[in-house]
């Protein structure tokens, strides 16, 4: 049986963590570790290697849903982390001094593998910071040359994620039911 | 979080009503603003009513530039900048005020610190600690992870239809006219095209703009993205099905006037947070509730439409069948009797998607001479993943 994949991404504090806890079918494996120099600021700890999850489908089936460590200098792992991935969730968090920035450079990060799938956008903590609004990251996209799924997500609630994931699905294959 | 009193500096009164107004700050405000001298205020009352006011004002306004100032008068006045407050004083009204203000310092201290000075044990606390209103103030992550959610959700209509929002209508054969005329609505005989109307001038204006003569008023606010309704969507829902041609009907769409407002004057009325709503998913709401599976009469399913971008769709109803709608849709433009033709599910589906979508003003009638190219009919065949998609997609569903 075939391994799946599902990769999130995002700057530290984005909320990879809780996404996948969300949507998870058992409590997510993390490798969290007490935050230290800048990552401080932001959250108590952050992860240090990756987040596992798995969505268990009928007849056995396993997706394995992965988090990316959010900080840069463990960048050496993303790629190994995407490798047979279905497509890539990117969560940018509206709070950073520069969410902008956060997309264009996870979005060249990840070039290869969104060329080869798919990716969609996920903006957290909207309910903080109203901006950038969604249409400045729609314009941003834009310039990208991509017109992929974006929508303001929680990553506390299933239902934004879901919808999220679903989203990245139909982009991949609108013929899926 | 400790919740400071704001510090006001009240002129122009006498002893009598300085004292007055000390007494109302107490025992009705419930001591969230005090009386302080000019050096340490934060915020300005001025009485316009005193002949001295407009020099005070002014004075005020050189010295403590970056301070917010309230006019407080009689009658009503033109205000410039300044938040104005009728006498006599209500309470509610002067609270919505300093609410106001303790989101736009809060706001503006958020942009200029960016986080730099959060730390994980201490919040940071904006410069009025105040209720907030309209705009929450930011918390560092480690208690963001310990809050209750947001409150805003992903609201999808499943296999339960919602009714009120996709209709019943029946499929139809596209190509008889007749059959046609009965799915189509025009939209200024419902609240639709007042709504629509006024949405228009408040995103072209960027001004806040108000439609009265309903039973209640309803104030958008373009600059915040939002709408003020003193109405719930079992209220509102019935009023948007109603044809306003009928003289017999509660809505007369004689009385119904659009008007450009400010928010000063507006401020006033519109006191009651609960009544706040995304302007988007307001529009979005009216607009399914109007189309109910049906189209607007100025489009020609014949000739393509397009969609520019995903709807923000977690922040607003989501109707059967939108993912795969809007992700067959978003390749190139198409002509509606085309995508019927592909995606094969209710036309009701796509009507009301391209409804909400086109009043929103992310989808359209396509205008360029490029898209009026006919595009052949697609034929969605499934991948080597359409399967492995399938069963992902109804694990996931399980979780709306």
């Amino acid at each position: 049986m075939s391994d799946y994949k599902i990769i999130f991404t995002g700057p530290v504090g984005a909320g990879k963590t809780t996404a996948i806890a969300s949507i998870s079918d058992i409590p997510p494996v993390g490798t969290d570790a007490s935050a230290s120099d800048m990552t401080k600021k932001r959250k108590g700890s952050t992860t240090v290697a990756m987040d596992y999850g798995i969505l268990k489908l009928d007849g056995g089936e396993q997706i394995h849903l992965y988090g990316t460590p959010g900080q840069e200098r463990f960048s050496f792992m993303w790629e190994i982390l995407t490798t047979g991935g279905i497509g890539l969730v990117l969560l940018i968090d509206n709070t950073r001094d520069d969410p902008m920035k956060d997309l264009h450079f996870f979005f060249n990060a990840f070039s290869d593998f969104i060329k080869e799938t798919s990716f969609v956008v996920g903006i957290t903590q909207t309910d903080l910071i109203k901006k950038p609004k969604i249409e400045d990251y729609r314009a941003q996209l834009k310039q990208l040359g991509c017109n992929v799924p974006l929508f303001e997500v929680d990553a506390r609630e299933k239902k934004d994620v879901s919808l999220l994931v679903q989203s990245l699905l139909h982009s991949l294959d609108p013929g899926a039911v | 979080m400790q919740t400071n009193s704001v510090k006001i500096h009240a002129t122009c009164l006498d002893e009598r009503s300085y004292k007055v107004l000390s007494f109302f700050f107490k025992k009705y405000c419930h001591a969230r603003c005090e009386m302080t001298g000019e050096d340490q205020a934060e915020v300005f009352l001025i009485n316009m009513d005193h002949p001295d006011a407009e020099k005070q004002c002014t004075r005020i306004f050189e010295h403590h530039p970056a301070s917010p100032i309230i006019l407080m008068a009689l009658k009503p006045r033109e205000t410039g900048n300044h938040y104005f407050l009728r006498k006599p004083m209500i309470a509610d009204h002067l609270l919505a005020i300093i609410d106001d203000i303790a989101n736009k310092q809060a706001d503006h201290k958020i942009t200029a610190k960016k986080f730099n000075s959060i730390t994980i044990d201490s919040a940071p606390e904006p410069k009025l600690a105040l209720k907030p209103k309209l705009e929450a103030t930011p918390v560092p992550e480690a208690e963001v992870s310990q809050k209750a959610s947001s409150g805003h959700a992903a609201q999808l209509l499943g296999t339960k239809e919602d009714l009120s929002f996709v209709g019943v209508t029946k499929d139809i054969e596209l190509s008889d006219k007749l059959a046609l005329a009965s799915i189509q609505f025009n939209p200024d005989h419902y609240l639709m095209g007042v709504i629509i109307q006024a949405y228009q001038l408040a995103k072209k204006e960027c001004c806040i703009v108000k439609i009265t003569g309903l039973l209640r008023t309803i104030t958008m606010f373009p600059d915040t993205g939002e709408v003020y309704v003193e109405l719930t969507d079992r209220q509102l829902q019935p009023m948007c099905v109603v044809d306003l041609n009928n003289k017999t009907g509660l809505i007369k769409q004689s009385d119904i006037v659009i008007e450009e407002s400010t928010r000063n004057e507006e401020w006033n009325f519109c006191t009651k947070s609960r009544y706040f709503q995304s302007l988007d998913l307001f529009i979005w709401k009216v607009a399914l509730w109007t189309s109910r599976g049906r189209l607007p009469d100025d489009i020609d399913i014949t000739r393509p439409v397009y969609i520019q971008a995903w709807p923000n769709l977690t922040r607003l109803i989501v109707t059967p069948y939108a993912l795969k709608i809007i992700a067959f849709w978003l390749s190139e433009p198409r002509s509606l009797t085309n995508m019927v033709t592909a995606l094969a599910i209710p036309q009701r589906y796509i009507f009301s998607l391209f409804t909400a979508s086109y009043y929103l003003g992310l989808a359209g009638q396509a205008r360029r001479a490029s898209d009026e190219l006919v595009v052949p009919t697609p034929i969605i065949t499934p991948t080597n993943k359409t399967g492995l998609f399938s069963r992902i997609l109804n694990k996931i569903r399980q979780f709306n």
